[in-house]
């Protein structure tokens, strides 16, 4: 795995049921699937260019349904960017991501230099509980991006993905010390294929 | 004050003493110190000499390895904290291990080297910890009654008179060390007052180094460390201790006091004198040893509480519902399926059965937290109550309930026979052999289990309206319902089959449980 090194890790965060895998699915394969399966946890691995050279997107899909404070840490410590998904209808789903913010915040120290998305799912949906503005109220608290998206209607899912790399373009700018220069300039490639393909 | 303990290095791993009972010096009160007395403490970083300069109290805040809030008694017992083998923590302490070769022993002596002219503030505050450490123990008689000999290891702290055994000797492992807050759980206290120390004969233990502690209560304890050096250190503070409390408080003063706990107004008011005295010897303002006073009285009152095991012995504190072992709840009830998962059942299938995500759903954690203090603390339990109108709320709590049971629904002895019978190929071998073991749990498992899966089963006819497929339950419910008893090995793949396993059982719930 001569890539390792290079992996770009994005994980994705939110309640039980707001949508996690569907927008990562939505993202990695293009699909819906209408099925309602709890994840344990999944990760997908997708090749971008950066920098002129070509590194690995990998994006973990997180449980919602358990408490497995150890794996959140660990995937947390490891990831370089997140995305912090809840549903539009349901206020519970926004408020369980700030215990997850909170940690995020603790483990990784200095929160601005960490791409964070805040995303409503299910936009598409009638019953809503949140609107917008309640999103991006909380989005500049936690001093992170905010959009709303549906997964089921592809609707933004593209759009975060690239929001959330361009990021981190953004920040690595002022960070140049670091020496990290191929997380500058971060585009998702638009091939869908393996490492072989290139 | 902080910045003087952080650079001493050891700070953020003192031992597990109950540290929040020790007063803070101020400055104020550290200019009390008379400089040549810090000499037979003795442990100090190198190039420090044990003979500390002339410091005022200003200063007195960063010298190597010696202040800070609480911190006082940390960097005096380094020495006996890390001696050779009183804490399993190898090279992790290397600057106190390095200096324990020679200070082993010292700080047990001092007491007697300390003249009686010390003023109080210094000598109450070396005396108050006296010695920590770990060490073998077994208590052999309770008030006059044998018991059978039980030996475990226990880290052990003698201060102010009580020696005290704490809980859980797993904790104290390096480990523990980094987190000293959660090890002080004492689990005996031991008040040395009018108590006898002796070297145990071969007729008590087959051990070594045995030292035999027999109280006024009529209770004795052995101790045994399988390091004679270490246990004679022991030893000494002991008989040193026992000697200073019969010395300083004769037993005809209290005769009243008879209890486990001893006379704390009478140790406290002691203490109080003797502050208020060296206080005026100093000539100090009335005003320090006054908060000095609170503040002894206090750590007094915090040291002598009674132990949980004592409170639990007494009826005081009621075993609660969430974190008790099946079994014991069940006995509690005289039943085998605990109260609170039939009523969270029953209330789901009364209210819930055809909501969306059902146990995938999560609940508001606070109040599912409120309904778990309610049901531990409360005999009525109302589900129908407006507080616990969402029905995620009532399926987080019995999901909770599940998952801080000390051993889970399916115990650790038969998580790796489930985890076998799941992996073998043959169908109908697996069938039967999941079925067989799951007739083998005890009762309380057993009836508690065919309740659960009868009530999952029920969950999963509604799958059209909830969305909750065999497939989708078993994930929720796997982690819940079994684990292995180490975490260690592959989480990921025994997640797998403890899904499977669930799965299996709801598939094949009235082969299972032909009864129901």
């Amino acid at each position: 795995m001569p890539e390792q090194s290079n992996d770009y890790r994005v994980v994705v965060f939110g309640a039980a049921g707001v949508g996690k895998s569907s927008l990562v699915l939505r993202f990695v394969r293009g699909t819906f699937r209408e099925a309602y399966i709890p994840t344990i946890e999944d990760t997908y691995r997708q090749v971008i260019s950066c920098d002129k050279s070509i590194c690995t997107l990998q994006i973990t899909d997180t449980t919602g349904s358990h408490q497995f404070p150890a794996m959140q840490r660990l995937a947390i410590s490891k990831g370089h960017a997140f995305i912090l998904v809840y549903s539009v209808t349901s206020r519970q789903s926004m408020e369980e991501l700030q215990p997850i913010y909170e940690q995020i915040c603790q483990i990784k120290g200095a929160i601005q230099k960490i791409p964070i998305m805040l995303v409503g799912n299910k936009s598409d949906e009638s019953q809503r509980e949140l609107d917008a503005r309640e999103g991006e109220a909380l989005a500049s608290k936690w001093k992170c991006s905010f959009m709303e998206t549906s997964a089921k209607m592809n609707y933004n899912v593209q759009e975060l993905f690239q929001e959330l790399l361009n990021l981190e373009k953004r920040r690595t700018v002022s960070l140049q010390v670091d020496g990290k220069k191929s997380k500058q300039q971060k585009k998702k490639d638009k091939l869908k294929g393996k490492c072989s393909v290139m | 004050m902080r910045p003087g303990a952080a650079r001493h290095g050891s700070a953020g791993q003192r031992p597990p003493t109950p540290e929040t009972d020790y007063p803070d010096l101020s400055p104020d009160e550290l200019e009390g110190y008379p400089e040549e007395d810090y000499s037979p403490v003795g442990s100090y970083e190198a190039g420090a000499s044990p003979y500390l300069p002339s410091r005022r109290s200003g200063e007195l805040g960063s010298p190597p390895g010696w202040y800070g809030p609480g911190h006082a008694e940390g960097a005096i017992f380094y020495p006996e904290y890390y001696a050779a083998d009183t804490v399993p923590a190898p090279g992790r302490h290397d600057r106190a291990s390095s200096s324990s070769s020679q200070d082993s022993g010292l700080f047990a002596a001092w007491p007697n080297s300390t003249p009686p002219a010390v003023p109080g503030h210094k000598e109450e505050k070396f005396k108050s910890l006296e010695k920590a450490g770990v060490l073998n123990r077994t208590k052999t008689v309770d008030r006059g009654k044998r018991l059978r000999k039980n030996w475990s290891s226990s880290w052990t702290v003698l201060e102010g008179g009580i020696l005290t055994f704490f809980k859980d000797s797993k904790h104290s492992s390096a480990g523990a060390l980094r987190h000293p807050a959660t090890l002080t759980t004492p689990e005996h206290t031991v008040e040395l007052r009018g108590a006898t120390v002796a070297w145990a004969g071969k007729d008590k233990s087959s051990k070594k180094n045995v030292l035999e502690l027999k109280t006024r209560e009529g209770s004795e304890f052995l101790i045994q460390h399988d390091s004679e050096q270490i246990i004679v250190t022991w030893q000494k503070a002991i008989v040193d201790s026992i000697g200073r409390l019969g010395a300083d408080f004769p037993l005809e003063d209290d005769v009243e006091n008879g209890a486990e706990f001893g006379s704390r107004e009478k140790l406290g008011a002691g203490e109080e004198k003797r502050t208020a005295a060296s206080g005026q010897a100093m000539g100090s303002a009335g005003s320090e040893s006054d908060s000095s006073k609170v503040r002894n009285k206090l750590r007094k009152f915090l040291q002598r509480r009674p132990t949980l095991q004592s409170l639990r012995e007494r009826g005081y504190i009621k075993d609660q519902v969430f974190g008790c072992s099946l079994q014991v709840l069940c006995e509690r009830e005289r039943s085998t399926v605990p109260r609170f998962v039939q009523q969270c059942i029953q209330t789901v299938e009364r209210r819930g059965l055809d909501i969306d995500g059902l146990y995938r759903v999560s609940g508001n954690l606070a109040t599912i937290q409120k309904l778990r203090y309610k049901v531990d603390h409360d005999e009525h339990l109302d589900l129908d109550d407006g507080r616990w109108e969402d029905i995620h709320v009532v399926t987080g709590a019995l999901k909770l309930f599940f998952r801080e049971l000390p051993e889970p629904l399916f115990p650790f002895a038969h998580f790796d026979k489930f985890i076998a019978a799941i992996k073998m190929q043959d169908p109908m071998r697996r069938g039967r052999c999941v079925r067989d073991l799951v007739y083998s749990l005890p009762p309380a498992n057993h009836d508690t289990m065919e309740v659960l899966f009868r009530h999952l089963c029920r969950v999963i006819e509604y799958k059209e309206e909830n969305r909750m497929s065999v497939q989708s339950v078993a994930i929720v419910f796997g982690p819940t319902l079994l684990r292995p008893a180490s975490e260690e090995g592959n989480m990921a793949m025994h997640m797998v089959f403890q899904n499977q396993i669930v799965e299996h059982i709801l598939n094949q719930y009235s082969y299972i449980f032909p009864d129901s």
